[in-house]
């Protein structure tokens, strides 16, 4: 069957991810958007399931005869909404003609409760380097040379206010808490 | 870097930390010690020149002319880090960029932004940003009786272990509004010697009158607690990862604003230690 993103059948996105499991949840790291991803069991299990072949009813119907618990597509559709938005998919679904968007809380709101967990993705974005480093005193950030391949690292100092180390001025102007 | 090596270079410390081999070099042989004092903990010297990453720090000195500055000039290889005539200052550039560099290099370790003391030969971490309370927190649990390892970075080993990286802690003086370098020592603590398993993550912050009334975290928000602030996320994110996932298989992670410190570590410490 040719996949294209007119076909049915979702994919999981493979490429420039880092895959790790934890207990029942996966985590995902993404090379491309330096984005990190913790899908809960429910999540995880979709994304697994999404191989291209399989479309939102099977997917469900497997899922269902892993948990021994009734699943709702509406369930799977949610996921993949998620799966989607934070780009973990190669190609979704194709959303049958009228449905609406599904949300966490147009499912509880229904009345849509399942015996599985409504899927969950939380993410983060991974932090520069520079933004982990220690506090510095004005008198150190004064001495960075902005245009030496490092800049003024933009790193918090100690000065009170939430001040970091920046560029002040012009171009020549060293780096001051700002 | 030519021009660079061509310059006078008086003396110089080679040393291997966290996998890495680092060269300092000064053109001064006065200046050395105070070099020394400054270079990343748990540094090993190497007898072989050779190195991953090299340091220079040029040193203005004095001058007879009244209208001539020399200015004191910090580079990491051919970057030229700092420039300032506060000989003081750049000896703290130094020393901020070995420390920034090795954290975000280190080959055999990952590093969190986080303070770390221990109790009953196993890890309480502390990941936060600045001014989070990390080092007020951890401060009054070394007064409360844990063994101090970290005020500022949990230096994690590929088995989850959280070795000593025991630098004084930058307590800051509401009195002078300054952050001052003070050892273990004067706060009636002691630093830890050798690594240590994970047993409790606390991610926390600061919030006048706040109770603390944490919630546990799933394993894999616990991860991507310590991610947030682990040093090398984008450059090594598969090793920092692997690290974490190792803590958290046996630790608990809490999460919850806190209120005063004395408070917070007390009950902290008192759910550890109670049976």
């Amino acid at each position: 069957m040719n996949e294209t993103s007119e076909t049915k059948a979702p994919r999981a996105r493979k490429d420039q991810l880092i895959v790790k499991e934890v207990r029942d949840e996966v985590l995902v790291y993404d090379l491309k958007t330096n984005k990190a991803h913790c899908l809960n069991d429910t999540a995880a299990r979709v994304w697994k399931e999404c191989d291209g072949r399989r479309s939102v009813s099977d997917i469900a119907r497997v899922i269902e005869r892993d948990l021994n618990s009734p699943v709702d597509d509406q369930v799977v559709w949610l996921a993949m909404a998620q799966l989607e938005k934070f780009k973990l998919l190669k190609h979704g679904a194709l959303r049958p003609a009228g449905q609406p968007q599904i949300s966490r809380r147009a499912l509880i709101r229904a009345g849509i409760s399942s015996a599985v967990l409504l899927p969950l993705i939380f993410t983060i974005s991974a932090p520069n380097a520079f933004a982990q480093g220690s506090k510095i005193t004005p008198a150190v950030c004064a001495t960075l040379k902005h245009n030496a391949g490092i800049g003024c690292g933009g790193a918090s100092c100690t000065t009170p206010g939430g001040t970091t180390c920046v560029k002040v001025g012009a171009p020549a102007d060293p780096c001051g808490c700002a | 870097m030519v021009k660079l090596d061509r310059l006078g270079w008086a003396a110089g410390i080679s040393f291997r930390v966290c996998g890495l081999r680092v060269g300092v070099r000064v053109n001064d042989p006065a200046i050395l010690p105070e070099v020394i004092k400054r270079l990343p903990w748990g540094w090993i010297p190497l007898e072989a020149p050779t190195v991953d990453m090299i340091f220079s720090l040029l040193v203005g000195g004095e001058t007879q002319r009244a209208n001539v500055r020399r200015f004191n000039l910090v580079y990491f290889d051919a970057a030229r880090l700092a420039r300032t005539t506060d000989l003081n200052a750049a000896l703290e550039s130094l020393e901020q960029s070995l420390d920034f560099w090795v954290s975000s290099q280190a080959r055999n370790r990952v590093f969190v932004h986080a303070g770390v003391v221990a109790l009953d030969g196993k890890a309480i971490v502390i990941p936060g940003k600045s001014n989070t309370g990390k080092t007020t927190l951890v401060a009054e649990l070394v007064r409360q009786g844990a063994t101090y390892y970290s005020d500022e970075h949990c230096v994690v080993d590929g088995r989850g272990r959280v070795h000593p990286y025991p630098k004084p802690l930058a307590i800051y003086s509401r009195a002078t509004d300054t952050r001052i370098k003070t050892p273990v020592s004067e706060l009636g603590g002691i630093a830890g010697v050798k690594p240590v398993p994970v047993r409790l993550v606390i991610a926390s912050e600061y919030r006048e009158g706040a109770l603390w009334r944490p919630r546990e975290l799933s394993a894999g928000k616990g991860v991507l607690t310590l991610f947030a602030n682990t040093v090398s996320a984008r450059s090594q994110p598969e090793a920092a990862l692997a690290a974490h996932q190792k803590i958290v298989s046996g630790a608990r992670v809490l999460k919850g604003v806190r209120g005063e410190a004395k408070e917070t570590a007390s009950a902290i410490l008192e759910e550890l230690t109670s049976p």
